[in-house]
């Protein structure tokens, strides 16, 4: 017999790993008994083929007998695992209780970050949807504008009929508000509509929404008709039957309700609650011929869809011959069309005259970042508890090698112990995040929810969280505790009970209060900026004054006496008009300043007489435009502080009187903020709107009126009943004008809030840790305290030698998250035009509120440690 | 008495014919030579586990032999309780096989 006959190696690797554990030997050995029988009675190759057979044959079984085991080593790890935390019930509850909070915030998060991540990007073909923007820019100052002219889209798929399959065009005249009402039986129900879109028939080929009444085919086909939401049907008709019912929009025009949706999808930036057919538009009474047409005019919402494997830059490659083609000629050096796809709108897209406000995408970053932030705080947690509690495990281990348990299982049982808690965390933190997701919606102002049947990716999240804790939270425990010796673990020796455990220990926790302290630093950070720019001198006084919204609105035709009515109250103290809302939005229009060639782009409003005195802007020369001056609608213009420098005419007084574009300087305003705090104060011009109506109705959005003194509530009850009598059938609306500023940072303010819950909430997982370790130190120095007291030491000295031990690791962790929380802060505040200064404050506060916080967890237990009294301590020694 | 099956017999009068050589692949061979049936390595050791678990073998892992690498093999012996249900079970088959001669000629099973 030779000893070189040995079964295949694939087939011996094979085996082994499909035996069972408790007969692996045996049976491998069996197979090669048989193996080198058959080899010496057929031959090798006969042998070869046998055993393959013989492999096959019982594979099946091996593996079901192997699982079995498996499964019986869990239920016994399990159980072990049990008494493990029944043994320290109150930490592990602790324990448990912070890693649910940890990971119950981490699931909301990435429950947030989701649907931010699912904007528009339900429909089947939003992969293939782009949206034109229209570029208009000299010099760098000029609009980035994402709504382009109107007959645009028409005119591009006639173009490029290769390329492009449909066009979907929304237009709402860039009005605030839109006037509706419905004429019922016995009522009459008139309302103000902001969120009214004229829209191409090809909309329901483009997007995906549904109709719960009507036909989408033709619900859009024809003029005059429209599709309503559900809540908007329930505003104008009680849900009563509305399809064929008659709206009647700026008490001129009849629609008829041709179709209702279904509930419109939260996640699209589409938001809309009436559609209107786009052939309506044709009606020279609700939009004139000339502006329909205008290439000049951009207010369009232009949608492309391309055809399937079409590349956007094909397409846009060809957009500066189809400038030049449509646009007029003063426009086409400035004009640059460019496709924006669908999916960045919601998170990339911060352009001029967006439909509504965009999120972005660095607040996904930052949630993301806390996100993993608690986690690691709360797996660091348990972590620290379970090597902490090492000397109580390590008897238990000592025995388990003693009586022949391997590293092997050593670890697979301390594995086992972190994927139960995990998954005992997780059950815990479903119900928490049940319960706290109506709490995020109303914050966010969304609706998550966490729905694990109707989203199975949700479950995957669970799953992937259940994994990286166990994981992350016993790998370290599982090799620290197994690779002690046994005699030492038995033995108890203090000295080799792990000194590496306890730096590792004191490192964990550095990193979970750096953790903490960034996001603290944070917090106070984004709090410092948001009151910055809430409180910051805009320039003008907006917290008087407030907007009727009157585009299209018949009371235009009417205004000069309007005015003088509403100037007759006393506290009514100036009246102007806007072209929009002045210190969050503006036109821009093109210009050429005396002594340039060239037409630049400038932001600008078209506002009435009185406008500076209603707005409490100052003049730094020259005068505004008022009634003595009515021929001030032609010839003069007003600009700011940043335009006289800009152009290089020295000073305010020289610039007046100087020409812009024929037009003649008769003033200028001191630089006011016209946008929102996230842009530097840049060139800005104001024109006076003519006095004929078709000027007033077409560039007045809004009037705004001036009120100081007395009671704001009856004047702005005056002002409605002003209207009323004026145009007793439009509906009255108005908006104040500080409040509607405020609404710009929006954004910041949520995520002030979020950040502050958030990190809240992580200084508290972290405390929770920190509490169940000072615990455990407490006790293991139990008898150190004893007798450093029956040696004359004070209490107090006690607590504070307690103390320190971890006061220093805190003092580290501030000086490590000093650096890392400035620069990233930094980097944060460069976003915004006007910062707050990245002072001292934040970081002391941070770093104090840490400390404090330390301490006051830690001395619970260096007191009740302290006042113990040393012969109940010392006693059996 | 629990009747055992026709397997578990035969396996039991293998391990006692096998005697001190009554390794499970002796057994597999000792089967396959008697019925022509050939058991997979691992399938033999479930109705011997089985038996092991009834009380009627025993088990003993003897450690290494030369053929086989330094693997140990798993020798069975019969219990008293095995060899008592052995008997039992011929008692059984015997009594039942105890027909009249001349029913045994009329159905020509003899």
């Amino acid at each position: 017999m030779s000893e070189r006959i040995k079964i295949p190696a694939l087939g011996e690797k094979l085996l082994e790993w499909v035996i069972p554990d408790n007969r692996k030997n045996l049976l491998i050995g069996d197979f090669e008994e048989d193996f080198i029988k058959n080899c010496e009675e057929k031959g090798k190759r006969k042998a070869k083929l046998l055993f393959w057979i013989q492999f096959f044959a019982s594979a099946p079984l091996f593996i079901r007998q192997s699982f079995a085991f498996k499964l019986l080593l869990l239920s016994h790890a399990i159980s072990i695992s049990v008494r493990n935390l029944r043994r320290h019930l109150g930490y592990s509850l602790l324990n448990l209780f912070g890693l649910s909070v940890g990971i119950a915030c981490f699931v909301m998060i990435i429950l947030y970050v989701q649907d931010e991540n699912s904007y528009d990007r339900f429909h089947e073909k939003s992969d293939r949807i782009y949206r034109v923007l229209d570029f208009r820019k000299v010099d760098g100052s000029g609009e980035e504008s994402s709504s382009a002219p109107t007959p645009l889209g028409e005119r591009m798929l006639v173009d490029y009929p290769g390329q492009i399959e449909s066009v979907v065009r929304f237009f709402n005249f860039q009005a605030p508000t839109l006037a509706l009402a419905y004429q019922g039986e016995s009522t009459i129900r008139q309302f103000n509509e902001s969120r009214l879109y004229f829209v191409d028939q090809s909309f329901f080929n483009v997007f995906d929404f549904s109709l719960a009444e009507g036909d989408p085919a033709t619900a859009l086909d024809g003029p005059n008709k429209v599709i309503i939401t559900s809540e908007m049907a329930k505003k104008y008709f009680d849900y009563d039957d509305p399809v064929g019912k008659i709206l009647r929009f700026e008490d001129k025009n009849d629609f008829v309700v041709s179709g209702v949706f279904d509930e419109l999808p939260t996640n699209s930036h589409l938001k809309f609650d009436f559609l209107v057919s786009f052939e309506t538009l044709n009606n020279p009474d609700v939009l004139r011929t000339r502006l329909r047409n205008s290439w000049i005019w951009n207010p369009s919402w232009t949608y492309v869809l391309l055809k399937d494997g079409m590349e956007p830059s094909t397409l846009e490659a060809q957009f500066p011959n189809f400038v030049n083609t449509h646009f007029p000629e003063s426009r086409r050096d400035r004009v640059k069309l460019y496709l924006q796809p669908l999916a960045d709108i919601h998170l990339h897209s911060k352009l001029d005259y967006e439909m509504g406000p965009n999120s972005d995408v660095v607040y996904i970053y930052i949630f993301s970042t806390i996100a993993v932030f608690i986690l690691l705080i709360s797996c660091i947690n348990f972590m620290n508890l379970v090597t902490a509690r090492a000397n109580t495990r390590f008897k238990e281990i000592g025995v388990r090698k003693v009586l022949g348990g391997n590293k092997k299982q050593i670890i697979s049982q301390l594995l086992t112990e972190s994927f139960f808690t995990s998954f005992l965390a997780i059950l815990l933190a479903i119900p928490i995040i049940w319960l706290s997701t109506p709490f995020l919606n109303e914050l966010t102002n969304k609706q998550l929810s966490f729905d694990l049947i109707q989203y199975p990716t949700e479950m995957l999240w669970l799953l992937i969280v259940f994994l990286f804790v166990g994981l992350l939270a016993g790998v370290y425990p599982a090799y620290f505790l197994s690779s002690s010796q046994p005699s030492q673990a038995i033995k108890g020796d203090p000295n080799h009970r792990g000194t590496s455990g306890n730096l590792f220990r004191k490192a964990m926790v550095v990193g979970q209060f750096c953790l903490s302290i960034i996001l603290i630093t944070g917090t106070i950070v984004a709090a410092k900026q948001f009151d910055f720019l809430q409180n910051r001198d805009l320039g003008f006084d907006n917290d008087k004054v407030v907007l009727l919204p009157t585009l299209r609105s018949p009371l235009m035709d009417k205004y000069s006496s309007f005015k003088q009515t509403l100037l007759q109250h006393s506290n009514i103290k100036a009246l102007t008009t806007a072209e929009d809302i002045p210190g969050m939005k503006y036109q821009t229009g093109g210009y050429t300043p005396e002594g340039s060639t060239q037409e630049l782009q400038f932001p600008r409003l078209i506002v009435h007489d009185d406008f500076a005195q209603t707005m409490g802007i100052e003049m730094a020369a020259g005068r505004g435009f008022d009634k003595s001056h009515p021929s001030d609608a032609d010839d003069a213009i007003i600009i700011n502080e940043t335009m006289v420098k800009m152009v290089g005419w020295g000073s305010a007084e020289e610039a007046i009187g100087k020409s812009f574009d024929n037009e003649m300087v008769i003033g200028v305003v001191k630089d006011f903020h016209f946008a929102s705090l996230h842009n530097p104060i840049g060139p800005f011009v104001l024109q006076r709107v003519g006095d004929d109506p078709s000027s007033l109705a077409f560039s007045a959005r809004y009037i705004a009126v001036r009120i100081e003194g007395g009671s704001i509530r009856e004047t702005l009850a005056f002002i409605e009943d002003q209207w009323r009598s004026f145009v007793p059938n439009t509906p009255y609306e108005y908006e104040l004008l500080d409040s509607l500023l405020l609404t710009q940072y929006q954004t910041e303010a949520t995520l002030g809030k979020l950040t502050w819950i958030f990190s809240a909430l992580s200084i508290l997982i972290a405390c929770m840790g920190l509490f169940g370790l000072a615990s455990f130190t407490a006790q293991r120095r139990i008898k150190e305290i004893g007798i450093r007291k029956v040696m004359g030491a004070s209490t107090s000295g006690l607590v504070l030698m307690l103390s320190a031990s971890f006061l220093k690791l805190v003092a580290i962790a501030v000086f490590l998250a000093w650096p890392v929380a400035y620069f990233s802060l930094d980097e944060w505040l460069q976003d915004f035009a006007y910062r707050t200064d990245l002072d001292i404050w934040p970081f002391a506060v941070s770093g104090a509120l840490a400390i404090f916080i330390v301490f006051l967890t830690v001395s619970y237990h260096s007191i009740r440690v302290s006042l113990i009294n040393p012969t109940d301590t010392l006693r059996d020694e | 008495m629990t009747p055992i099956s026709r397997t578990e017999e035969m396996l039991l009068l293998m391990v006692c014919k096998l005697q001190e050589d009554a390794y499970a692949m002796q057994i597999r061979e000792g089967v396959k030579e008697v019925t022509g049936k050939l058991y997979s390595i691992g399938g033999i050791y479930v109705p011997l586990d089985r038996l092991v678990l009834k009380g009627y073998l025993e088990m003993q892992d003897i450690e290494s032999t030369e053929d086989r690498m330094g693997r140990p093999r798993r020798k069975f012996k019969i219990t008293g309780e095995g060899l008592r249900i052995l008997k039992e079970t011929r008692q059984l088959e015997q009594a039942m096989w105890n027909l009249p001669e001349d029913v045994l000629e009329k159905i020509k099973l003899v």
